[in-house]
């Protein structure tokens, strides 16, 4: 009787990560808490950059998990996708900010 | 001036451009993730700089600029002709660039030249920098470095979301109808502005004051 030993490696599917996506719903959940509790706490005027600012921050945010967790799959979600996504979302809340409201947040003038 | 107020100056100017230069990145975004990967550093760069000359140029005239009537309603009609240009790309050379490849999307996702490319950017930027500019200049209380400091930050930021926009349009390219409806509401709402601006030559103070309805409507019905 002939024994053998298969010696290649036995490759299991890895467990997918939900790092991506749990970083995307904390950083919406934490844009739409903003955009919630802002008109409350700051006046009304600073809500939608305040809120645009925190995407890009978490954007940021995941990009540097992105270089830290290098390449990865291609038709999973990665933390490229979501520094893009929040990039993207952020961008449509900035494109509804008038420059002269940015103007008279950061000059402190009331218009 | 003194230091520390153009120093605040600077701040000012970043913090205006953070917030406001998301648009222009995506239509750099769209531009760069339409063209061969091997090429989207270059358009972004490009891009970019043609954006930074642009706005030091408008932001030198900025006074001047302010006394055009109808400069908002001209750069939202030709961000209009952007997005129609975005749109035929979207559905008429992606998909006939995908039939000539034998259906094979990866291969029919670059359609768009360099210099295709860079002029959907610059003449973007010409149109959605104009008001940004404006506010720009106004913090800058004169000073051209603080200006020029500050907007060259603000471009390398516009970089950074320029090349997470590419990316991800690259990999969905499906979220490109997303970027053209916001670049649509940009340049629908610089027209209804630039509309109501016009519209305030025509009419008397109060009816201009009321708003851009009330305004039209004075216009075109009494």
């Amino acid at each position: 009787m002939a024994i053998t030993h298969d010696a290649r490696p036995i490759f299991r599917p890895r467990q997918e990560s939900l790092g991506p996506q749990t970083v995307f719903v904390a950083a919406l959940m934490l844009a739409a808490t903003a955009g919630i509790f802002g008109p409350r706490s700051f006046t009304p005027d600073m809500t939608l950059p305040i809120v645009a600012t925190l995407l890009f921050a978490s954007a940021a945010a995941a990009s540097l998990l992105a270089w830290n967790h290098g390449a990865t799959a291609q038709h999973h979600l990665t933390y490229w996708d979501v520094a893009g996504a929040l990039t993207f979302i952020g961008i449509a809340i900035a494109a509804l900010i008038d420059p002269e409201q940015m103007l008279r947040i950061v000059t402190g003038a009331r218009g | 001036m003194d230091l520390s107020q153009q120093l605040i100056a600077l701040a000012q100017i970043i913090a205006i451009d953070f917030v406001l230069a998301g648009d222009n990145a995506i239509v750099v975004g769209m531009a760069a993730s339409r063209v061969a990967p091997a090429m989207r550093a270059r358009v972004i760069f490009w891009g970019l700089a043609g954006a930074v000359i642009l706005r030091i140029l408008f932001a030198g005239v900025a006074t001047q600029l302010l006394t055009i009537v109808g400069l908002t309603l001209a750069g939202g009609i030709l961000l209009l002709w952007v997005c129609w240009k975005m749109f035929r790309e979207i559905t008429i050379h992606a998909p006939a660039a995908a039939l000539a490849s034998g259906g094979n999307l990866d291969a029919a996702a670059a359609p768009m030249t360099f210099g295709a490319a860079l002029t959907q950017i610059i003449v973007a930027d010409v149109s959605m920098s104009l008001d940004n500019v404006l506010a720009v200049a106004g913090a800058a209380k004169g000073q051209m470095w603080v200006l020029v400091v500050g907007l060259a930050a603000a471009i390398g930021f516009m970089a950074l979301l320029s090349a997470y926009i590419a990316r991800l349009l690259a990999r969905y390219p499906w979220i490109t109808w997303g970027g053209l409806a916001i670049v649509f509401y940009v340049a629908v709402e610089m027209i209804w502005t630039g509309t109501h601006q016009v519209g305030c030559r025509f009419v008397d103070q109060a009816a201009c004051d009321s708003g851009p309805l009330s305004t039209l409507g004075k216009l075109f019905f009494s």
